[in-house]
């Protein structure tokens, strides 16, 4: 049988962790409100304020921002959130968070990002130097 | 022996054809004998709908196929085959027909695209271990330039524009133009096979002015050697999606010209094993 076939005569659809609408608020723990046919437009005013309360209890997202990571740890932090379920940056806020917690850990890690970020400028200055040579030899052509 | 051609279908602005265009051509490939394997890679999922495949929030969608690796969504899971249709009392085969569906959730996929940095190249690389099981692919993009877009461009050998017959129309090709510009250096696979101009009003021999004009000037952009057969502007057309069948089998298969001349431009392209079933005489 070929793939075409598999696919034509799958008994069972495969399936996979359901989707959810990422502009729907998230309604965990709370039961499911009983809509029946009397709902009236009241009942969706009071549903969409009693939404907005429980919207405006939870932490304000701030815009995004850029950023730009190792390629190799970036590979890793992608695996590790698929498997967790998680993302990136609920992944560096909960880092953040656990870290302040720790003051050692902390100091550890500021450590290492200082080391980074070093890194970083050298590279940044190499990268600026190549393109000044480059264009200098240009010039000079 | 070749590999299948992906055709995608681009456009962008909102009501220019891309989904009937890649409706059509597939449905016209897949009446021929070939199989096709639809992409739809539009969060309004207008071609899932078209196509008749019903997605629930557990369904594998190009959601999960650009977002996940294969260890975790095999992309065959994500292949769901096209139903047939009963029309009256005849049934419409449409074995074969498949699709990667897509529902509102796709938007999402966006976020991941444009934080890979490699947009361009992922549906491509996802869709290359299975595209050699079917004649050809067509992907039917969004209309916003956004990264769904850009992987959807990305993936193409064949790019085909369809634009309506305005000022709309016409705005839409040369962005259209411009973004294939763009990208085109790296993507030396891709081809343009033609402009489909699109709900193009007649009347009785004559083309309305604003059809007229708005075609003239999409010569004058492509040039005329890309410019294909007109799709006018009919309601067997939107009768055929409503009932999802193809106006060939309304009994207008002359409304389907441009589909017919749109696969002999792909010929070329494809595996002589599915080359061969295209005629090679239009009537």
């Amino acid at each position: 049988m070929n793939i075409l076939d598999e696919i034509r005569n799958r008994a069972v659809a495969p399936t996979v962790a359901p989707r959810e609408d990422v502009l729907a608020p998230q309604q965990q723990d709370s039961p499911k409100s009983d809509v029946n046919a009397t709902s009236t437009a009241d009942s969706s005013v009071s549903e969409l304020a009693k939404l907005e309360e429980q919207l405006a209890r939870l932490p304000e997202i701030a815009p995004r921002v850029p950023v730009r990571l190792e390629a190799a740890i970036k590979q890793e932090l992608d695996d590790l959130c698929n498997q967790e379920k998680i993302t990136v940056e609920t992944l560096l806020e909960a880092f953040y968070v656990t870290c302040l917690e720790k003051d050692s850990v902390m100091k550890q890690v500021i450590k290492e990002a200082k080391k980074r970020l070093k890194s970083r400028k050298e590279a940044g200055n190499i990268r600026s130097s190549i393109t000044r040579l480059a264009n200098l030899a240009k010039k000079l052509k | 022996m070749p590999i299948p051609p992906t055709v995608v279908s681009l456009g962008l602005a909102g009501g220019q054809g891309k989904s009937t265009v890649a409706l059509m051509l597939g449905r016209y490939l897949g009446r021929l004998g070939i199989p096709v394997l639809f992409v739809d890679c539009d969060p309004q999922s207008s071609l899932t709908s078209f196509l008749g495949v019903q997605v629930q929030p557990d369904t594998p969608t190009l959601l999960e196929v650009l977002t996940q690796p294969e260890e975790k969504t095999k992309i065959l899971d994500a292949i769901a085959s096209v139903p047939d249709v009963k029309l009256g009392d005849r049934i419409i085969n449409n074995t074969n027909l498949f699709l990667i569906p897509s529902d509102d959730g796709l938007e999402s996929a966006n976020y991941k695209l444009a934080s890979s940095g490699l947009s361009l190249f992922i549906l491509r690389n996802r869709l290359q271990p299975i595209v050699s099981n079917f004649g050809v692919a067509i992907v039917d993009p969004p209309p916003e330039r956004s990264h769904l877009a850009q992987t959807s461009l990305g993936a193409g050998d064949r790019w085909v524009i369809p634009a309506e017959s305005n000022v709309k129309g016409v705005q839409s090709l040369l962005r259209t133009m411009e973004l294939i510009k763009e990208f085109k250096a790296a993507l030396p696979y891709g081809e343009l096979l033609g402009v489909v101009p699109f709900r193009a009003r007649w009347t009785g021999l004559h083309p309305t002015n604003a059809t007229k004009t708005s075609i003239d000037t999409m010569r004058q952009l492509v040039g005329s050697e890309l410019m294909l057969p007109h799709i006018l502007e009919s309601d067997v057309f939107k009768n055929a999606i409503n009932q999802r069948v193809a106006p060939t089998d309304l009994g207008q298969p002359n409304l389907e010209y441009a589909m017919r001349v749109l696969a002999q431009r792909l010929k070329p392209a494809l595996p002589e094993e599915y080359a061969k079933l295209i005629p090679s005489e239009l009537a």
